[in-house]
């Protein structure tokens, strides 16, 4: 890389349709002061991009399989780089990117939105200030019901592991702990945040520090009076707070 | 409630008929029997409305027993044990009555008069009851004939409202955006390509906009017109989107609801194929199985992917239009096997008319 592709903002293009990555690529060509370093076909690949490339700006395709721009938003995180969001008929998104003053664009693209987009992301880009995205994820959780799958990033690997198959969750710190019958996945988030948007009738916090899925409990031992066990199928063992207790034996 | 007693009009009619009857038969037993007039109607009339009560339960005798259903041995005979039994009860009651009657006065008169005038007011019960039992069928018939022009009226709603639902969700508002943007991207990059997936969107749009208001296409065009579809759908997919056909030929003049097959394989790719980062194959299959055509569509699909909104609404429509026209001949099945969806369509091949009221 020379100097001048230094100074160039450095973008990258996700999106899950090849004739809209291509169409995008030729409409971006314009700008000489953008250089694009990635394009995606998918989530997957743009949080991995992301990751390895830590571009400046996405364009961020809302309508894409399995993980949806949305999706990508909330696995990469703090390290979200500038997003610019392309949608075609998304009427939630728009109202929603509206609400927040965030940048999108509809397809098909027009020259002029392009340009003005760009005007903005070039001042954005130049303040160093990113904006915030997270208002933008709370109002779509509360749009969403209970959670089906819980989408984890190791690096540049996603893992969508489905809620039925969560032995249980661990806290620690910021962080959660989510142990499959045969992984553990870490994930920055908080555990009741996270109780919250699961089946309460599937999971029961029987401790301050840990929600089980019920459907892998085995049975329920007393250690002391006052002290009782869980063991889960596997044979593993999670102790049970009393107000936990309480709460299991409502719950079966 | 008995249909005749239903509106207060109705009812004066009826009474006012059955008073003109007993006035006349009144006269009658009078002049034949040369009975004083007062007494002969004193006799009759209570007794004639005693009639009315026990004839007009005969309705739901008739509805019971409708003509064409009933074996006419079993019709005969009920009819004629109705009437031996209202007859019968009737003939009691006028004897008691005019006993009754006796009982007053002096002169005892009235149990004579019965008796001797019991052949004409006998055979006049019969003829009303039989009667009655001919106006009830009558009515019965009528009602049934206007149940069932309503029932075809409804039915005919029902599939213009499916029908309808059919070429709403044809030209779904989400597949004429995606085409755009599609047709927006390939007019720059290829002008030809464009041409040619105008002319895919114009065929696919003329086959929808004509056929939804059809009763009936050929298999082939039905076929032709989701080679088409899917031909938008592979320009906008690329790669993702793998298809195959194994059709058996025989069954291409094969005439079935129009638009009818299309949505299963639109469920096939909005919530299957596009479910699926890596795409798949989208496999259609026709075939004959115990006299139906079965028109199978299998797919992949991501049980953890975006889950979109809207579910098998395309899919309800399908039942129920295939409820409508063929009832119980024709079904939709669904079934998931480890990432497979497999959507089958069963229509009856046989060549009996349709349930379907033009």
């Amino acid at each position: 890389m020379n100097s001048e592709s230094e100074t160039k903002i450095r973008a990258i293009i996700v999106d899950d349709e090849p004739h809209a990555r291509q169409g995008m690529e030729r409409a971006l060509s314009d700008f000489s002061d953008l250089v694009i370093v990635g394009i995606c076909e998918n989530g997957l690949q743009a949080v991995k991009v992301v990751n390895e490339l830590q571009p400046d700006l996405i364009f961020l395709d809302i309508q894409m399989p399995k993980l949806d721009g949305f999706d990508v938003l909330e696995l990469l995180g703090d390290q979200a780089p500038c997003v610019v969001f392309v949608t075609a008929y998304d009427e939630y998104a728009v109202q929603a990117f509206e609400a927040n003053a965030l940048d999108y664009l509809l397809k098909p693209l027009d020259p002029e939105r392009l340009n003005k987009a760009m005007e903005k992301i070039r001042e954005r880009i130049g303040s160093e200030s990113s904006p915030q995205y997270t208002e933008l994820l709370v109002g779509r959780e509360r749009e969403n019901e209970l959670l089906q799958r819980i989408l984890v990033r190791d690096g540049s690997d996603v893992h969508v592991l489905a809620v039925n198959s969560v032995c249980y969750i661990e806290s620690a710190d910021d962080y959660v702990a989510i142990h499959t019958e045969d992984a553990t996945h870490i994930k920055l988030d908080r555990l009741g945040k996270l109780q919250d948007k699961l089946d309460p009738r599937q999971f029961c916090r029987i401790h301050r520090l840990c929600l089980l899925n019920i459907n892998f409990l085995s049975r329920i031992e007393t250690e002391t009076k006052d002290s009782k066990i869980a063991i889960l199928e596997s044979g593993k063992e999670l102790p049970i707070s009393r107000s936990g207790y309480a709460d299991l034996k409502k719950l079966l | 409630m008995h249909p005749f007693f239903n509106t207060t009009g109705k009812v004066f009619f009826l009474l006012f008929g059955w008073l003109v009857v007993s006035a006349s038969v009144a006269a009658l037993i009078s002049i034949t029997l040369d009975v004083d007039l007062l007494d002969s109607t004193v006799l009759v009339m209570p007794l004639y409305i005693l009639l009315l009560i026990f004839i007009v339960p005969n309705y739901y005798a008739c509805r019971g027993l409708p003509i064409r259903e009933t074996p006419w041995l079993v019709l005969l005979g009920s009819h004629l044990l109705i009437l031996g039994v209202g007859t019968g009860m009737w003939m009691l009651a006028g004897e008691a009555y005019s006993r009754l009657l006796d009982s007053f006065v002096e002169q005892a008169r009235w149990v004579s008069i019965f008796e001797r005038s019991l052949y004409i007011n006998l055979s006049i019960v019969i003829i009303q009851f039989e009667i009655v039992a001919l106006i009830h069928y009558l009515y019965l018939a009528l009602e049934a004939t206007k149940n069932l022009q309503q029932a075809a009226l409804k039915q005919k709603l029902l599939i213009s409202q499916a029908e309808l639902q059919t070429l709403k969700a044809t030209v779904h508002p989400h597949f004429l955006f995606n085409s755009l943007n599609t047709l927006s991207n390939i007019t720059l990059s290829t002008p030809e390509a464009a041409h040619r997936f105008c002319l895919l969107i114009a065929e696919f749009l003329r086959y929808s906009v004509a056929y939804s208001k059809k009763n009936s296409a050929a298999l082939s065009e039905e076929l032709e017109h989701i080679q088409n579809y899917l031909g938008i759908e592979r320009e906008r997919f690329g790669d993702r989107l793998e298809t195959s056909f194994e059709i058996d030929d025989s069954l291409l003049e094969t005439k079935v609801p129009p638009l009818i097959l299309f949505p299963v394989v639109e469920n096939a790719i909005k919530h299957g194929i596009d479910s699926c980062i890596e795409g798949g194959l989208l496999a259609i299959v026709v075939r004959e199985q115990e006299g139906s055509l079965v028109f199978e569509v299998r797919n992949p699909v991501d049980e953890l992917g975006r889950k979109l909104k809207g579910t098998g609404h395309g899919l309800a429509s399908v039942k129920q239009r295939l409820k409508t026209r063929h009832g119980e001949k024709a079904l939709l099945k669904v079934e998931r096997d480890n990432g497979t969806f497999i959507a089958k369509i069963y229509l009856p091949l046989s060549n009996e008319e349709e349930v379907l009221p033009e």
